[in-house]
């Protein structure tokens, strides 16, 4: 079996939010999507939504930036690829909220820097996805590395584009491009 | 306070500009769960028999239930409570959206808004923190300019509520949007706002709603999922949406055509039934924690409408403003949606009031003279298009419709009073009671006049294999579906996973018990729903209404439809009587629909605390 990632399928979002709610539950023991590790991004007047969550990148900028080494790459129980927080390491300090380019990384004072861990491997957002968007696949060595190039770029792209847009305006922007790097294997 | 519920209020006195939370008591919670229940115990403490609805005396509130902003499937609605300008008695109107949770995340269980502001305004809530601004820049501007304003000026993620500018024209069918294409639409809600210059208000909140068992409440969903996924009717009903229902009832003979004259309109079939829609459909929606998505969005990509796009159009919709007009042209249904919801009108009513006048117009009471010139004839979608813009700008002859059916009648003679299709002033939903007659009970005997909220009779009678066209039973069969839906919409919840999945109160019972953790039997929850229906009736009674006011128009009681299985079959005044004492019987009111003695007694008004705008007392 290869690596496991979430895919999004954007275009199957209704915009119900039950990951927000599945995520924030299972995390915070309470509803509270403001506090959940996925978002949904809306555009009312237009009809669409889509999900917007870490990308796990195998290059993290989230990482790279952070001055104590709070931010590593690991392996969940079940073996996927996650990049993960260490709340005793974190400072609070908000780089890795201002570098991530996709806006997945979030800051809340009690527990600073906070992103999705996949759930130790079984993400709960994909579990009460009832509209087939969210997906938890096993891709193949060359679909893994496939996927990694096109995060790559993305973020190269998104990087010059930010600017300084605060984190909804980021999930705005690319979330859309993010849900494509990794499509569900027919 | 158990969990579920925040167990304040915020009242806003729009006046003087300031606010307060009000704590609510654990054991009015406990007695009327939330929502209608809660809104009826309200409007009974808060609303003076003397306020006028669009005085600065009236309450409009916005109300939530424990399930609200959980995961409990489709605990997404918000109702507003309030007095009808319509009917000027009791009035709830639901709607979806962001607004419920974002007010259970912000800390509170409901929302009280009096006075009137002096200026026309703006009122923005983030969590504890409140804030009012001039909406000078948005009056006389749709629902959707003043939404995307609020959005931008509190938070993208934010619900809110808005009115157009038949709102601030204090137009009896004015409805309340969030979320663009929400509209909680009927009895003039809008008007309420309006008449207290509030054109928008934006709730952002940043806590959130605790469950006393989430791994109970997850698995009771994974659960009720899987029962969804075996249910033929559920999966059409996320397939098609509320178009579906078209085909059912024109196959009824239940769909209004020519203002109620027939009930079956052979040229909505492949046109503006659930083909015609999934045609133009672009993609689902779903509101908030639901596993249905009935929701779609349209667009039309050619003719006079092209561009048009909206979540919608609803069943309801495309019966008043499709068939009921004789209009098999789904893109000017489309287009009239659009109209109705920027400009914030209530599709249903404004379909009928059209329907009405098209009927007043080809039989000669209305000139063209009086028109301005549009040619009301049935199928002119133009001229349909036409007079909804002049409603909702309160301009020429669409001045005169904005009095609604009841009003226009009243003026226009006893002729058109028989043809006037409205109870107590609010107009009919699209079913036509002459195909099921358990709807002339729930179209007479309901709380805010002609409407199909409170129950669905179609259900049992046309889907359910009971004969429609009897007396017998239907008092029973009303009052069953009565207090089921009477329970849902005091927890708040969709009425669609309760008829569709079908969830019922045993089902309701333990959702309530895995949020909040308190124990409660489906018969507990039963005795739920006679309260509130009992109140609700005090409060009508104590509005001045009385059984003259519970009856369905002439031609439902004494014409016969042309064609389907109604054909030919006359209700008559004798069966409708029969029906509706044996309703009032069931209820435990007496001939005249006063709550026995006994009733009341049993109901227990009178030991529980009074809620007042100062706090419990």
């Amino acid at each position: 079996m290869g690596k496991r990632v979430i895919a999004v399928q954007a275009n199957n979002c209704t915009g119900c939010r039950m990951c927000q709610l599945a995520c924030s539950s299972t995390k915070e023991g309470e509803f509270i999507p403001e506090r959940a590790r996925i978002k949904v991004v809306f555009d009312g007047l237009g009809g669409w939504s889509r999900p917007s969550v870490c990308l796990q990148c195998e290059e993290p900028m989230c990482l790279s930036v952070c001055p104590v080494q709070a931010i590593a790459k690991s392996v969940t129980a079940t073996g996927e690829h996650v990049v993960l927080v260490d709340k005793d390491k974190c400072i609070g300090c908000q780089r890795c909220v201002a570098a991530c380019p996709f806006g997945a990384m979030e800051f809340f004072s009690e527990s600073l820097a906070t992103k999705c861990d996949l759930c130790g491997g079984d993400p709960q957002c994909v579990q009460f996805c009832f509209y087939d968007c969210l997906h938890f696949v096993a891709l193949s060595e060359e679909a893994y590395d496939k996927r990694n190039k096109r995060i790559k770029a993305l973020y190269a792209k998104a990087c010059k584009e930010i600017g300084r847009r605060e984190l909804h305006g980021r999930r705005q922007a690319f979330s859309l491009a993010a849900s494509k790097v990794a499509q569900r294997p027919q | 306070m158990p969990p579920g519920y925040k167990g304040q209020l915020l009242h806003i006195d729009l006046g003087t500009e300031s606010s307060q939370a009000i704590a609510l008591p654990e054991e009015v919670l406990h007695k009327y769960i939330g929502g209608r229940a809660l809104g009826a115990k309200l409007y009974w403490d808060l609303i003076p028999p003397e306020a006028h609805p669009l005085g600065p005396d009236n309450v409009f509130m916005v109300l939530t239930g424990p399930l609200t902003g959980t995961m409990a499937p489709c605990g997404c609605k918000h109702l507003i409570v309030t007095k009808s300008p319509a009917s000027g008695g009791w009035l709830e109107t639901y709607s979806s959206g962001r607004i419920a949770p974002e007010l259970k995340f912000a800390g509170y269980d409901g929302l009280l808004i009096t006075g009137k502001a002096k200026r026309p305004s703006l009122l923005f809530i983030q969590d504890d923190k409140v804030s009012f601004q001039d909406a000078g820049h948005l009056w006389g501007q749709g629902s959707f300019a003043t939404e995307t304003y609020l959005k931008q000026a509190l938070h993208p993620e934010c619900g809110c509520l808005s009115i157009g500018p038949a709102g601030e024209n204090l137009i009896k069918f004015a409805c309340v949007g969030s979320d663009y294409f929400r509209k909680a639409g009927r009895g003039g809600a809008g008007a309420v706002m309006g008449a207290k210059n509030l054109k928008g208000l934006a709730i952002k909140g940043s806590g959130g709603v605790g469950c006393a068992d989430l791994p109970g409440l997850y698995a009771l969903i994974k659960k009720h999922y899987e029962v969804y996924k075996q249910s033929p009717i559920a999966n059409a009903r996320h397939k098609f949406g509320t178009p579906l229902t078209l085909n059912i009832t024109h196959a009824a003979g239940m769909l209004p055509t020519r203002n109620f004259s027939r009930g079956q309109f052979e040229a909505a079939i492949g046109t503006i039934d659930k083909d015609g829609v999934a045609k133009a459909t672009v993609a689902d929606r779903a509101c908030y924690g639901c596993f249905l998505a009935c929701s779609k969005i349209t667009q039309v990509d050619e003719g006079v409408f092209a561009g048009t796009k909206l979540e919608g159009p609803e069943y309801e919709t495309i019966g008043m403003l499709g068939s009921n007009l004789e209009i098999d042209y789904l893109p000017a249904i489309i287009k009239a949606n659009y109209i109705c919801d920027d400009l914030g009108m209530d599709t249903i009513s404004a379909g009928v009031i059209i329907g009405f006048a098209m009927e007043c117009y080809e039989r000669g009471l209305i000139s063209k003279r009086e028109t301005g010139g549009l040619e009301l004839k049935f199928g002119n979608y133009l001229a349909a298009v036409e007079l909804l813009e002049l409603m909702g700008r309160k301009q020429g002859f669409g001045a005169f419709c904005t009095l609604g059916v009841r009003d226009m009648a009243r003026l226009l003679g006893r002729e058109a009073e028989t043809f006037a299709m409205h109870s107590k002033g609010m107009e009919f939903p699209a079913y036509d009671p002459r195909a099921g007659w358990g709807s002339t009970i729930t179209y007479s005997t309901t709380p805010r006049g002609g409407c199909h909220r409170r129950a669905w009779p179609p259900m049992k009678e046309v889907l359910g294999g009971v004969n429609p066209f009897t007396a017998e039973g239907k008092a029973e069969l009303v009052v069953e579906m009565m207090n089921e839906n009477s329970v849902m919409h005091s927890l708040v919840v969709c009425d669609f996973p309760g008829k569709f999945i079908p969830l019922k109160n045993p089902d309701w019972a333990e959702y309530l018990g895995v949020v909040t953790g308190q124990k409660f039997t489906a018969a507990e929850l039963e005795q739920r729903a006679e309260v509130a229906e009992t109140l609700v009736r005090r409060i009508n009674i104590r509005e001045g209404f009385t059984v003259e006011q519970d009856r369905v128009p002439r031609r439902i009681l004494h014409e016969a439809l042309p064609s389907g299985p109604p054909e030919g079959k006359i209700i008559g005044e004798e069966n409708f009587l029969k029906m509706r004492s044996a309703y009032y019987a069931l209820r435990g009111w007496d001939e005249q629909g006063l709550p026995t003695p006994e009733t009341l007694a049993r109901c227990g008004f009178e030991q529980e605390p009074r809620i007042s705008l100062e706090g419990a007392q």
